[in-house]
């Protein structure tokens, strides 16, 4: 079984989650900030940096990038800055060789075998809360991290 | 096809002066005539070393490419004395960490973090993807561009490959940089040995240099060799008052006596520094903890610094017998302006009311604008 990773991103910080063997794990780090001390443009140099010392701390087979909601709406200062982190990670796994998958909230839903209905904070509270930052958003990285395609 | 001789008419290097030297090394700043750059050729005696061990430093500044670690240009046995290699590095025009704080530089808050977080992603990457604790950090091995806003971790000549344990025999370093485990006879350390050293070196950043002269040799040592730190507890708590306490809590943790106690790696010590959110105070009259002074800061920290508020706080002892503390405030391009009410009944002495005072001017600055 292979080491996944999953990725949850909101505007200032991205939360991770490891998944193995069907387990959720409290391996850190469990959220990555852009650096608060650096300015605007300095900041995603800042997380990238900081992505690639997860990635050798965490040593993921793969990574998994929950998208959020189809009805997401957000304003142009809100949405950016999430977008711009999760290209971060895309191209610091890129970089490393480790395959990343953008992960629809419909595919996540149908691999974990959630049911249709419902939405799906209500199928993420039948699992096991491990570590920290759980509800901040912890939870959906690991729901990207336990959505691994069945072989 | 490898390089042979020198042409004496025109070498490739002229030296320009002499950094020194101790009893296995020498050094000099020269000028690459080809690459019209000062560097540094360093030069050290490999008698009673093995080949590999000999051979260890100019091997592994080749092997690490990082940005912030220093870049060897070139290696050669020496022609001019028997067993000895000379190495040519980048001559960094901002000196060391340990140059600037002895010609009483001040650093900014952010800028000392900045500058360690860049050392620390050095450290991590070498411990990491090249398995070597560096043994000898310190203010003297970390160099700065002439802006001294980039770091570069040099002198590697201390550094071990770790074991399966991640752990490396510990050498008696510099006195006080040492970790308390590298002190006793037997001791070893693991990279949080390096989180320790880098730690106290953010230390003398933040609050100017330890005073050497006053520290006793020989208690630091019998500290050491008991498994303790060199000096007393009370020998890292002399803040400058600006320093926010958020900051301070790292710092203490990344130079805890037990390793166990302290950041567990220098990735993850980076990415808490990167979570401090404070003015960018910069002393400007005044040194280490001393309540005398003034210091000016800039805030929000995501704005360029041009766009940023000014906040200037002075502290001075009053002939009455109390202490005066003011805050001013300015918007780029505009004047100083009284920024809330100056507190002129401070008893001289309250260390305490003072960090207060610093922490409600960031407490409103951050009122005004929020940080990002």
């Amino acid at each position: 079984m292979s080491r996944a990773l999953g990725i949850w991103a909101k505007k200032q910080e991205i939360y991770l989650a490891v998944a193995e063997d069907g387990e959720v794990s409290d391996a850190d780090p469990q959220r990555i900030e852009a650096p608060s001390i650096m300015e605007t443009n300095e900041r995603l140099g800042g997380f990238i940096t900081s992505v690639r010392h997860a990635l050798n701390e965490l040593s993921p087979d793969e990574v998994r990038i929950l998208q959020p909601e189809q009805t997401y709406s957000a304003s142009y200062s809100e949405f950016a800055p999430r977008v711009a982190l999760e290209t971060a990670v895309r191209l610091v796994c890129e970089e490393r060789g480790i395959p990343v998958e953008v992960l629809h909230r419909s595919t996540a839903r149908s691999r974990l075998g959630f049911d249709r209905r419902g939405s799906l904070d209500s199928h993420i509270a039948g699992l096991a809360v491990v570590g920290k930052y759980w509800n901040a958003g912890r939870k959906y990285a690991a729901v990207a991290a336990l959505a691994g395609r069945e072989v | 096809m490898p390089l042979r001789g020198e042409y004496l008419d025109k070498p490739t290097y002229a030296i320009l002066r002499s950094l020194g030297g101790g009893n296995v090394g020498q050094a000099w700043v020269g000028f690459h005539e080809i690459f019209e750059r000062q560097v540094v050729q360093k030069r050290y005696s490999t008698i009673g070393l093995e080949d590999a061990v000999a051979r260890e430093e100019p091997r592994l500044m080749g092997e690490i490419e990082h940005p912030h670690v220093s870049e060897i240009l070139e290696a050669q046995f020496d022609p001019e004395m028997a067993r000895a290699i000379t190495f040519v590095m980048p001559y960094y025009e901002g000196g060391s960490i340990a140059d600037a704080l002895d010609e009483g530089y001040v650093f900014s808050i952010h800028q000392a973090l900045k500058l360690t977080m860049q050392a620390l992603d050095a450290l991590a990457h070498v411990h990491v993807h090249h398995r070597y604790v560096h043994r000898d950090m310190k203010p003297g091995n970390v160099f700065l561009d002439a802006e001294r806003e980039r770091v570069y971790v040099g002198d590697w000549g201390s550094a071990a490959r770790m074991d399966d344990s991640g752990r490396v025999a510990a050498i008696h370093g510099t006195l006080l940089y040492t970790p308390p485990e590298g002190g006793p006879d037997d001791g070893a350390m693991g990279t949080t040995g390096d989180v320790y050293a880098t730690g106290l070196t953010l230390y003398e950043m933040l609050n100017g240099p330890f005073p050497y002269a006053s520290i006793s040799p020989e208690d630091a040592e019998r500290r050491l060799a008991e498994g303790r730190r060199p000096l007393p507890d009370s020998g890292f708590e002399h803040w400058d008052p600006c320093v926010p306490s958020d900051l301070r809590t790292l710092v203490r943790k990344a130079i805890r006596r037990s390793p166990d106690d302290r950041h567990q790696s220098c990735a993850f010590f980076r990415m808490e520094l990167g979570r401090v959110r404070c003015i960018d105070w910069r002393r400007v009259v005044g040194r280490g903890e001393d309540l005398d002074g003034e210091w000016i800061g800039g805030w929000p920290p995501h704005m360029r610094d041009d766009q940023r508020r000014r906040y200037r706080v002075t502290s001075r002892r009053l002939q009455t017998g109390t202490r005066a503390l003011e805050a001013m405030e300015a918007l780029p391009g505009s004047a100083w302006r009284r920024f809330g009410v100056p507190d002129g009944g401070v008893p001289p002495d309250d260390r305490p009311a003072v960090e207060r005072f610093f922490a409600d001017v960031a407490t409103r600055a951050a009122q005004r604008i929020p940080a990002r």
